[in-house]
């Protein structure tokens, strides 16, 4: 476990200097989190205030906090997932993926952490900034603990995501070009940014029980929000990122089974 | 002539040959333009009080109408431009006798032809989800013009010029920078709010409306949608002006930049 720790320590450190070479990058990231905001609100603004789209009595307050968790969550995927899990696809072609299997080290836990970037924090700032706004300012403010109560199915959605992610990202092992996965996913992931009830009913099911995108944004802020039996969400959250992440661990061994290096 | 069209013919058949060799990568592809479809499910729903102006059917249309316009103008060369820029393979293209970016257009649309069969599969499954969309307010079968068809048909190759012109200004950005794909991930943002892909314009307030009209976003999209099912409220014209006018814009740009990239370009290894 230590030694778990400090190899992370040690990727983090090393990647974050190597990104650091890329400084311009920060006003890029900015700027485009503020788009997004801008953009996503206005959205929320029509469909809210300007229509009076009311779907299951959610309103323009209660809906920025989906919103704030779509932003969380897409600064979360900027640090952590796209740099690592996108580069599956690379290693399964190119056929650098043999080196990572040498290593005396877990290889899922190498293909995940080995890099990040710190690019996506001023979307996470944003996102939390959304979600503080949107319950404050509600009829019935949120209090502290209903913010709390939210991280832990917000953990669970981010979860979820990372092990459809690399889930989807392993199937390379037999399709070999797959970089539109992050492509594909991103797209679906644009669901989350409005409450799932907001959905016509086949979407609803689809993002609900196909993607489980409703998972990653609708859920945390309804247990925020203490309504549409948040307990029950609560728990099938939990109980789904456990089955997630362990069904990643074995899809991953039972892939590498159909793994044939590049070159043999 | 007949040369230039023979050429266009292998280049063509080429890439049509690598497309259909990575069918999996095209099927997530789908999914991942697949947008229009997911806002649908949103928008269909809340049209539901008269507010918006439109109906649920009229709204399905639109979106499936939008859905279909982004799939024959989806561009990429710039990710494959960046990637020959990277990896200095773009150096032997400089001296071929065409334009690399000129060949690639022609990617492009074999590319298209290879994606044919599931647009087509993509647009009957979501009637069937939503049987509404085909049938007008008084439940006759609804069916685009022919003369919308074709105008859409002509609009939508000159939205993918416009559009192919715009990541050509960021393809000549990569002559400077390493992670010049970016640009195209940050150009996304504007063009998914304002090209009627987020929400449509017609639940804008009119003075964003207004102003949203001025830039290219909404003829990438919207325009060519509404053509298409028949409710535009711009005339074909105005459109067309205000297309013709930034892709001029965009040309000029475009080949100024790429003559000072070009002197600024040291290829790898040289």
């Amino acid at each position: 476990m230590k030694r778990y720790l400090r190899t992370t320590w040690l990727f983090w450190s090393t990647s974050l200097s190597a990104e650091m070479e890329y400084r311009a990058n920060f006003i890029m990231a900015v700027i485009m989190s503020m788009m997004m905001l801008v953009g996503t609100l206005y959205g929320l603004h029509l469909l809210f205030n300007r229509l009076q789209y009311a779907p299951g009595g959610w309103t323009y307050h209660d809906a920025m906090l989906p919103v704030g968790l779509y932003f969380i969550i897409d600064g979360f995927a900027d640090c952590m997932l796209r740099p690592n899990v996108t580069r599956i696809v690379e290693h399964v072609r190119e056929g650098t993926l043999d080196f990572v299997l040498l290593k005396p080290i877990d290889h899922q836990f190498w293909l995940s952490t080995r890099n990040c970037s710190p690019w996506g924090l001023p979307t996470i700032v944003a996102g939390f900034g959304v979600v503080i706004y949107g319950g404050v300012s509600r009829e019935v403010p949120l209090g502290l603990d209903a913010f709390l109560l939210g991280v832990i199915p917000m953990f669970a959605g981010l979860l979820i995501l990372y092990s459809v992610w690399f889930m989807l990202s392993t199937l390379t092992i037999w399709f070999v070009k797959l970089y539109n996965i992050t492509h594909a996913l991103r797209s679906l992931l644009e669901a989350g940014k409005f409450p799932v009830y907001a959905y016509d009913g086949p979407w609803r099911l689809f993002f609900t029980f196909i993607i489980p995108v409703a998972f990653m944004t609708t859920v945390p802020a309804q247990v925020m929000l203490g309504r549409n039996n948040a307990t029950m969400w609560f728990i099938a959250a939990a109980v789904l990122a456990i089955a997630l992440f362990m069904a990643s661990r074995v899809f991953w061994r039972f892939a590498l089974r159909y793994y044939t290096s590049a070159s043999s | 002539m007949i040369g230039t069209l023979r050429k266009i013919r292998t280049v063509l058949s080429v890439h049509f040959a690598e497309m259909t060799e990575f069918r999996a990568e095209l099927f997530f592809w789908m999914i991942a333009t697949g947008l229009p479809l997911i806002m649908m499910g949103i928008w269909v729903p809340a049209a539901a009080n008269g507010k918006l102006g439109m109906t649920g059917p009229e709204v399905a249309r639109y979106y499936l109408a939008v859905f279909f316009v982004r799939q024959f103008t989806i561009v990429w060369v710039i990710y494959h431009f960046e990637w020959l820029v990277v990896t200095g393979r773009l150096s032997p293209m400089l001296l071929q006798p065409i334009n690399p970016l000129f060949r690639f257009f022609f990617a492009h649309l074999s590319e298209q032809a290879a994606r044919l069969p599931i647009v087509i599969a993509m647009i009957i499954g979501v009637i069937f989800l939503y049987p509404a969309a085909t049938h007008d307010a008084s439940g006759a079968l609804w069916l685009p013009s022919w003369s919308n068809v074709l105008s859409v048909i002509g609009l939508i190759y000159f939205t993918l010029v416009l559009r192919y012109l715009l990541q050509c200004i960021l393809c000549t950005l990569a002559f400077w920078t390493e992670r010049s794909s970016q640009f195209e991930t940050a150009l996304f943002l504007p063009y998914m709010y304002m090209s009627g892909l987020f929400a449509p314009l017609e639940a804008f307030d009119e003075s964003v409306r207004n102003i949203v009209l001025w830039t290219p976003f909404p003829y990438m999209l919207w325009f060519p949608a509404n053509i298409l099912t028949g409710r535009s409220e711009i005339p074909l014209w105005q459109g067309l002006a205000v297309m013709t006018m930034w892709a001029v814009i965009f040309f000029i740009i475009h080949r100024v930049l790429w003559k000072l990239g070009l002197r600024q370009y040291s290829a790898m290894g040289a």
